[in-house]
């Protein structure tokens, strides 16, 4: 594996993206939007908000990095430019590698976008370290970016993958998404230190197998 | 000088139809050869077999003296391919297109000389969404020959191409040539095959009919075309 290669294609993405904006300003409106909604939702200082701050923080993720993760590889399919990374002498793993790290600046960014204006709107007091706070949730993203790329690299030739590849990605996210939620809520809420939190390992060994197995496959994934 | 291009009984089915039946082929380094036939024969899909983009369902396939698909990665090292679709990004300008690409490839190149050599230097800084057509598909040989490649694919590069594009277009490939490279071109137009080339394989249901030498009178490429038809 060639991670230069890997981080060539993961640049020309960011610069893509940066240069059109389109899918980034979309991103970052979803996550103001969906924030302000539940804010304007729920009482001010509600104790029940403490409990349900870690699954609202990951709505606004999965439902944000969804719609980033389909236009990975989609887009390439549907404008013909896959076959022009084809052609090079780039594998699949360096194609599956750069559009795991593209996705995972677009989350990122969702992520320092989305957490403070949370903290900020609801007025939100973590009970553990915040380097906790962020640790898991990026973890949790990693996760997801990782399943979701290779996913999205599985259905893209399929009728209707926008709409399949949430269909596919849900299930096989489960183990990223439900473990994260439960280790954010014992860091928020608990004040539990990362080194206690069990589903954090869950986690962790969840993103080696899906990206142990997505690397493998690269190559017949991405053949026509 | 040898044979660049081998295939051998090649086959590739997909969902149970053949789209290429038993192709045989030989195409000698340096020469300039066609895939003729009507639309459906098969050409596209021998161009992306010999590209690396589709494996053989059965059969021989060496080009540069590889073997596919096992040794498909010296293969792309070898070969450039320019089809209709340019492979280029409209965000990108035409300099980084090209950069773009010499980094999945592993080559160092002068972006600006090789855009002199199909007449963009003047336009390496623009976006290549605000290019034509014709200025996209000589951007699109640029990126199929940074690499240096030692054969040159074309699958209907013309398709599209107003009568100037097209004519520049011809130009560089007959250049190109002329410098010794292999050109396989695969169009459904006999008089650019003739022009172009100095062999044709005739392609028709996914099986080669003749091989014709288009050095001489092109009657008899007119007839076996006229059959098809």
């Amino acid at each position: 594996m060639d991670a230069r290669k890997a981080l060539a294609i993961a640049r020309k993405d960011l610069r893509v993206e940066f240069r059109s904006r389109a899918t980034i300003q979309f991103l970052l409106l979803f996550s103001f939007l969906t924030l302000l909604m539940f804010n304007f939702a729920s009482p001010p200082f509600s104790p029940a908000l403490r409990e349900v701050g870690p699954g609202l923080l990951w709505f606004v993720f999965i439902f944000a990095g969804m719609l980033g993760l389909s236009r990975a590889f989609i887009k390439e399919k549907e404008l013909g430019t896959l076959e022009g990374l084809m052609l090079a002498p780039v594998g699949g793993v360096e194609i599956v590698l750069g559009k795991v790290v593209y996705n995972l600046c677009l989350i990122l960014l969702v992520e320092l976008f989305s957490v403070p204006l949370f903290i900020a709107l609801f007025d939100y007091r973590v009970a553990g370290s915040m380097l906790d706070m962020i640790l898991v949730l990026t973890l949790g993203l990693l996760g997801f970016v990782v399943v979701g790329s290779f996913v999205s690299a599985v259905i893209m030739g399929a009728r209707g993958r926008e709409l399949v590849l949430q269909v596919v990605a849900m299930p096989l996210l489960l183990p990223v998404v439900i473990p994260t939620i439960l280790a954010l809520r014992r860091v928020m809420a608990d004040g539990a230190p990362l080194a206690r939190i069990g589903e954090v390992r869950l986690v962790l060994a969840y993103i080696i197998i899906m990206s142990t197995l997505s690397f493998l496959l690269s190559d017949s994934v991405l053949e026509e | 000088m040898g044979a660049i291009i081998e295939v051998e009984k090649l086959v590739r089915r997909f969902a149970g139809t053949k789209a290429l039946d038993g192709i045989d082929l030989k195409v000698e380094e340096g020469e300039a050869f066609a895939l003729l036939g009507p639309n459906g024969a098969g050409k596209t899909t021998l161009v992306r077999v010999l590209s690396t983009l589709l494996r053989p369902t059965s059969g021989k396939v060496r080009v540069c003296g590889f073997a596919l698909p096992e040794e498909r990665e010296e293969v792309k090292k070898r070969i450039g391919l320019v089809s209709h679709n340019p492979f280029l990004y409209n965000e990108l300008t035409a300099a980084e297109n090209l950069a773009f690409f010499a980094e999945l490839y592993g080559v160092d190149i002068d972006v600006e000389a090789l855009l002199a050599r199909v007449c963009l230097n003047h336009r390496s800084e623009d976006l290549v969404g605000a290019f034509s057509q014709g200025m996209r598909q000589r951007l699109s040989i640029a990126r199929a020959l940074l690499h240096d490649p030692k054969i040159l694919i074309l699958d209907e590069p013309t398709a599209g191409l107003d009568l100037q594009s097209r004519s520049d277009f011809y130009a560089m490939v007959k250049d190109l040539h002329a410098r010794g490279g292999t050109i396989v071109l695969a169009t459904h137009n006999l008089e650019e095959a003739s022009y172009l080339c100095t062999r044709a394989a005739v392609l028709n249901k996914g099986k080669v009919e003749t091989i014709l030498d288009l050095r001489g009178e092109t009657a008899g490429a007119e007839e076996a075309l006229g059959r098809l038809r």
